[in-house]
C-alpha cells in the first residue's frame, strides 16, 4: 500500500489480550489512516465483528514517529493500548461503554459535579452517561444536551451510538439500564434515585425480574397478601381528587366534598358510585382497593378516581387538550372481566396525583405538588384545567389527567382483524374468549421474518365478546427486562427469543430496530413482512 | 433470527450474573428490516418516528408522531400553468396545546407532509441522511419547489379530465377505477382528504413503511410487488416506475379513453 494515500484505510487486529475474570478482548479491531504528507499514522474506529458484552478493546496510542508504510501494531508504531471497557451486565442489546484505562481492570463509575463520568466504584444511584452502541464505523456521534440543573454534561470520549444511557446502580452493581433514544436525559448528580432495596430472588443475579416495580416492598408494592377487599387501615387518610391533599383523617377546616368513609367494604361499593366522589381513601399500605370478582390481583393501592381522556383513534376527535373523546374510569370497572382494570392499576402508581411513593425514573411527584409538563415515567399528562392557562407550560395540577398522546389504552382490537384499504386486515384475526383471554388464531407456522418466529408476545383481554389493548397488552410489569410469552407451541417462552426493555412483553431492544418492531407487527399484522409475504391476505 | 443465535441470547442472559464473565455476541445489523429500510433509523425500529407515550402530535390525525415538526414557511412547486411557487406554513397547520405542549393538526392532509419534514429538512433536524439525494429541501432551508408539488389539491371528479377520477366519501379519497379494472397496474397512490378535498402529500407517492415490498391491488387482486424508495406501487422496471406515475396522470397512460370518464 502507498504511503502517500490519503485517508488509506486499513484494518489492523488488535492484539489479543489474555482473558481476565472480567472479561475478554472484543471482537473486531482498528483501522488507521496514514497522513499522506507526514507519513504518519492516526487511529481510526475501532470497528467490531460483533457486539459484545463484559469485553475490553484496546485504544493504541501511535508512535508520531513512526511513519513506516505498514500499519501500526503493538511494539512497532504503537507505544500503548488503552483498555477501554464494554460492559452489558443485563445483557439487553446494549453494549455501554465506560471509560478508559491504561493500566487495570476499570469498573462503572460515576457522574460528577460537572456532569463528567468518573470512573471508580460505583454507588447507589442512578448514572447517566453518554456513548453506548456499537463501535463501528459511520455510527453519528450522540447529542449531548444540558443535565439536571443546567449543568452541561459532558461525555467522556464516546464512540460511538445514538444517545445516554441510564444506569442503575444498587449496592455497586449495575441493576438496570435503559436508554432515552436520541435525546438527553437528566443527569441526577449524585442523587440517590434508586434507594429502595431489591429483591433477589434470581440466584445471584444483580436485580429481580421485577426492576423498578420491585424495588422497596418487591411484591407488595402492588399487592397484598392478606385483607384482600378489605378497607380497614389503621390510620385511614383521604385524598382529594381535585386539590391533590391528602387529610388524615378525611376533609376537614371547611374543605366540603363527598367522601367515603373506610368502614365500607366490597369490592367496589364505595368506588362505583353514581356521582364522582371528591374524596377517596387513599391507601396507606394496610388494605387494598379491589375486592370480590378481582380478588386475585390483591391490589395494594387506591384505584384512581380520575377519568382520563385517550386516544380512541376516531378520524373525527381532534379536539383540545388531548384530541379525544374516549375515556376511561373505575367507574367502568363493573365486573371482574372487564379490561379496563389492566391499564387502572398502572395509574395507581404512573399517575402522580395518586402515587404515593413516585417513580423511580424522574421526578417523585406527591400529593399536592404541582409539576409542569410531562416527566418520565408519568404516564397521564396534565390534564385538562377549567379557566384560560396563561401560555404553554404554565403549571398546572396533576389530577384530570389525559392518556390522549399515548398509544391507544382500552381500546378496541378488531377480532376480524380490520378490513384494510386492500381488502386484507391491518391486524392478526383473534377470538376473544369467555374467560377473559384472547387467543390469536393465527396458526400458520411457515411464517417468515421476525414476527412470525416472534408469535404474539402482546396480550389482549377479553371481555367476553370484544378484544381489548390495555396498558400490560404491551408491558408485563413482572418481568422488566426477560420477557416470557405463549409462543406458537402453546408453551411459555423465557428469555429463548432475547431481552427486553422497558418491560415489553416480547424482546425489545433499543438498538435493534428488526427485533423491537417485531414486537409492534405482533400485533399489526399490516407492517409486517408476513403481511407482504401473503400478498396482503388476512391472516 | 436464527437458532444459534437464540442460543447466544440465552447464554447472555445466564452470564447477566457474572457480569461479562464471557464475550456474548448480538446481531447489531442497522437498515437491515426488510421493510423500514432505512426507516429503522439508527436501529429504532418503529419508534425511530413514532412514539407509544407521548407523542408531539395530538389527535387521532397526530400518527403518534414522535417527533418534532419544523414549524416554518416553504416554498414549494405549483403544479399546472403557468406553474411557478406558491407556499406551504407548517407554522399554521399546528396548534399548540398550552398544557401538554403537543400539537394538534389543523390540516389532516398537509400533517403527512409535515411529518416527513421532521427528519428530511435536514436543517431542522440535524441529521444525516444515508442518501444525501434524500435531503428534499434546497439549501437555503425552505425550498420544496424542486420538487414534485406537495400540498396540493387533486381535482375531484369530472374537473380534470387528465387525471383519474377520485371521488371523496367519509373522509377517505378513492380512485374510480380502484380495481384496477381500467388500468391494470392499479392505483396505489393515497390521496389525504382534508375539508372534503383530495391532496397530493409525500405520502401519497411514498409509503415510508414499505422500503422494498409493498401490496397494491392491481387487476382487482391483491398481490406483493417489488418497489424502491418507498414508492406505494411497484416500482423495479422501467415500464413499472412509468406505471407508477400514470396511475395518477391517466392522459398520459396507454389506458387513457381521453374523456375523463375513468
Amino acid at each position: 500500500m502507498k504511503k502517500n494515500l490519503l485517508a488509506v484505510l486499513i484494518l489492523a487486529l488488535i492484539a489479543m489480550v489474555s482473558a481476565t475474570a472480567f472479561g475478554q478482548a472484543c471482537p473486531g479491531s482498528w483501522s488507521f489512516t496514514q497522513n499522506s504528507g507526514t507519513g504518519v499514522w492516526s487511529v481510526g474506529n475501532f470497528v467490531a465483528s460483533g457486539s459484545a458484552t463484559g469485553c475490553y478493546f484496546a485504544a493504541p496510542t501511535i508512535d508520531p514517529t513512526y511513519t513506516g508504510s505498514a500499519p501500526p501494531t503493538l511494539g512497532n508504531g504503537i507505544t500503548t493500548n488503552t483498555y477501554t471497557w464494554i460492559y452489558n451486565p443485563i445483557v439487553n442489546g446494549f453494549v455501554l461503554k465506560t471509560t478508559t484505562t491504561t493500566t487495570t481492570n476499570p469498573s462503572f463509575g460515576s457522574v460528577n459535579g460537572n456532569g463528567v463520568f468518573v470512573p471508580g466504584q460505583p454507588v447507589n444511584g442512578v448514572v447517566t452517561f453518554g456513548g453506548y452502541g456499537i463501535p463501528t464505523n459511520g455510527i453519528a456521534q450522540p447529542t449531548y444536551g444540558t443535565g439536571k440543573n443546567g449543568v452541561a454534561v459532558t461525555p467522556l470520549g464516546p464512540i460511538g451510538g445514538t444517545g445516554w444511557t441510564t444506569v442503575y446502580v444498587l449496592n455497586g452493581q449495575i441493576v438496570s439500564n435503559s436508554v432515552a433514544g436520541s435525546k438527553a436525559v437528566t443527569v441526577p448528580l449524585g442523587a440517590v434515585a434508586w434507594s429502595g432495596q431489591a429483591y433477589d430472588s434470581s440466584n445471584g443475579a444483580a436485580m429481580d425480574v421485577l426492576g423498578g416495580h420491585g424495588a422497596s416492598s418487591g411484591c407488595m408494592n402492588c399487592h397484598t397478601p392478606h385483607n384482600s377487599g378489605r378497607l380497614d387501615a389503621t390510620t385511614p387518610s383521604f385524598y382529594n381528587n381535585t386539590l391533590g391533599n391528602v387529610y388524615a383523617n378525611g376533609p376537614s377546616n371547611g374543605v366540603t366534598g363527598t367522601y367515603y368513609s373506610n368502614a365500607a367494604a366490597g369490592p367496589f361499593s364505595p368506588y362505583a358510585p353514581t356521582n364522582t366522589p371528591a374524596f377517596v381513601w387513599k391507601s396507606s399500605g394496610y388494605g387494598q382497593q379491589l375486592g370480590g370478582s378481582l380478588n386475585p390481583y390483591l391490589w395494594n393501592h387506591a384505584l384512581t378516581q380520575v377519568t382520563y381522556n385517550t386516544w380512541d383513534g376516531a378520524a373525527s376527535a381532534v379536539t383540545a387538550n388531548g384530541g379525544s373523546v374516549a375515556t376511561i374510569s373505575q367507574a367502568m370497572l363493573v365486573t371482574g372481566k372487564e379490561p379496563v382494570v389492566h391499564s387502572l392499576l398502572c395509574l395507581s402508581c404512573h399517575d402522580n396525583s395518586m402515587n404515593s411513593h413516585g417513580m423511580t425514573n424522574q421526578t417523585t411527584v406527591k400529593n399536592g405538588t404541582y409539576v409542569t409538563g410531562y416527566t418520565n415515567g408519568q404516564i397521564s399528562e396534565p390534564g385538562v384545567v377549567t379557566g384560560t392557562v396563561a401560555s404553554a407550560g404554565a403549571t398546572v395540577a396533576w389530577g384530570q389527567g389525559s392518556l390522549a398522546t399515548s398509544h391507544p389504552v382500552d381500546a378496541v382490537y378488531p377480532a376480524d382483524g380490520g378490513i384494510s384499504a386492500l381488502g386484507g386486515s391491518y391486524y392478526w384475526k383473534v377470538t376473544p374468549n369467555a374467560n377473559g383471554t384472547v387467543t390469536y388464531t393465527d396458526t400458520d407456522t411457515n411464517q417468515i421474518g421476525d414476527s412470525g418466529f416472534y408469535g404474539h408476545p402482546g396480550r389482549l383481554y377479553s371481555d367476553g365478546t370484544t378484544a381489548w389493548v390495555e396498558c400490560t397488552s404491551c408491558h408485563n410489569p413482572h418481568r422488566q427486562t426477560s420477557p416470557a410469552w405463549v409462543n406458537t407451541t402453546g408453551k411459555y417462552t423465557v428469555g429463548a427469543y432475547g431481552t427486553t426493555t422497558y418491560y415489553i412483553r416480547g424482546p425489545y431492544s433499543t438498538l435493534d430496530g428488526t427485533i423491537s418492531a417485531g414486537f409492534c407487527r405482533s400485533c399489526h399484522y399490516d407492517k409486517s413482512p408476513e403481511y407482504v409475504a401473503n400478498g396482503g391476505a388476512s391472516r | 433470527m436464527n437458532k444459534t443465535l437464540a442460543v447466544l441470547l440465552a447464554m447472555l442472559f445466564v452470564a447477566a450474573a457474572a457480569w461479562g464473565q464471557g464475550t456474548q455476541f448480538l446481531t447489531y445489523t442497522p437498515n437491515a428490516d426488510p421493510l423500514l429500510g432505512p426507516h429503522n433509523y439508527k436501529g429504532a425500529g418503529c419508534t425511530a418516528c413514532h412514539a407509544p407515550h407521548g407523542v408531539t402530535l395530538e389527535g387521532s390525525t397526530g400518527y403518534l408522531w414522535g417527533l418534532s415538526i419544523p414549524l416554518k414557511s416553504y416554498t414549494v412547486y405549483a403544479p399546472g400553468y403557468p406553474g411557478g411557487t406558491t407556499t406551504m406554513n407548517t407554522s399554521s397547520l399546528l396548534t399548540q396545546d398550552p398544557i401538554t405542549g403537543a400539537f394538534t393538526p389543523n390540516n389532516a392532509a398537509q400533517v403527512d407532509t409535515a411529518m416527513c419534514l421532521s427528519c428530511h429538512d435536514t436543517a431542522f433536524s440535524g441529521i444525516t441522511l444515508s442518501n444525501p439525494n434524500n435531503q428534499i429541501v434546497d439549501s437555503n432551508g425552505t425550498s420544496l419547489n424542486h420538487n414534485h408539488p406537495v400540498d396540493i389539491s387533486y381535482p375531484l371528479a369530472g374537473s380534470d379530465p387528465t387525471l383519474w377520477q377520485v371521488n371523496v366519501a367519509s373522509g377517505q379519497a378513492a380512485f374510480k377505477d380502484a380495481s384496477g379494472a381500467v388500468f391494470g397496474y392499479g392505483h396505489p397512490a393515497k390521496l389525504f382528504v382534508y375539508s372534503s378535498a383530495a391532496y397530493v402529500e409525500c405520502g401519497s407517492c411514498h409509503n415510508p413503511h414499505n422500503f422494498q415490498l409493498t401490496v397494491v391491488t392491481q387487476s382487482g387482486n391483491p398481490v406483493a410487488v417489488a418497489t424502491a424508495h418507498f414508492v406505494r406501487g411497484q416500482y423495479d422496471t422501467t415500464a413499472n416506475k412509468q406505471n407508477f406515475c400514470v396511475s395518477c396522470h391517466a392522459d398520459k397512460s396507454g389506458q387513457w379513453d381521453g374523456q375523463g370518464d375513468q
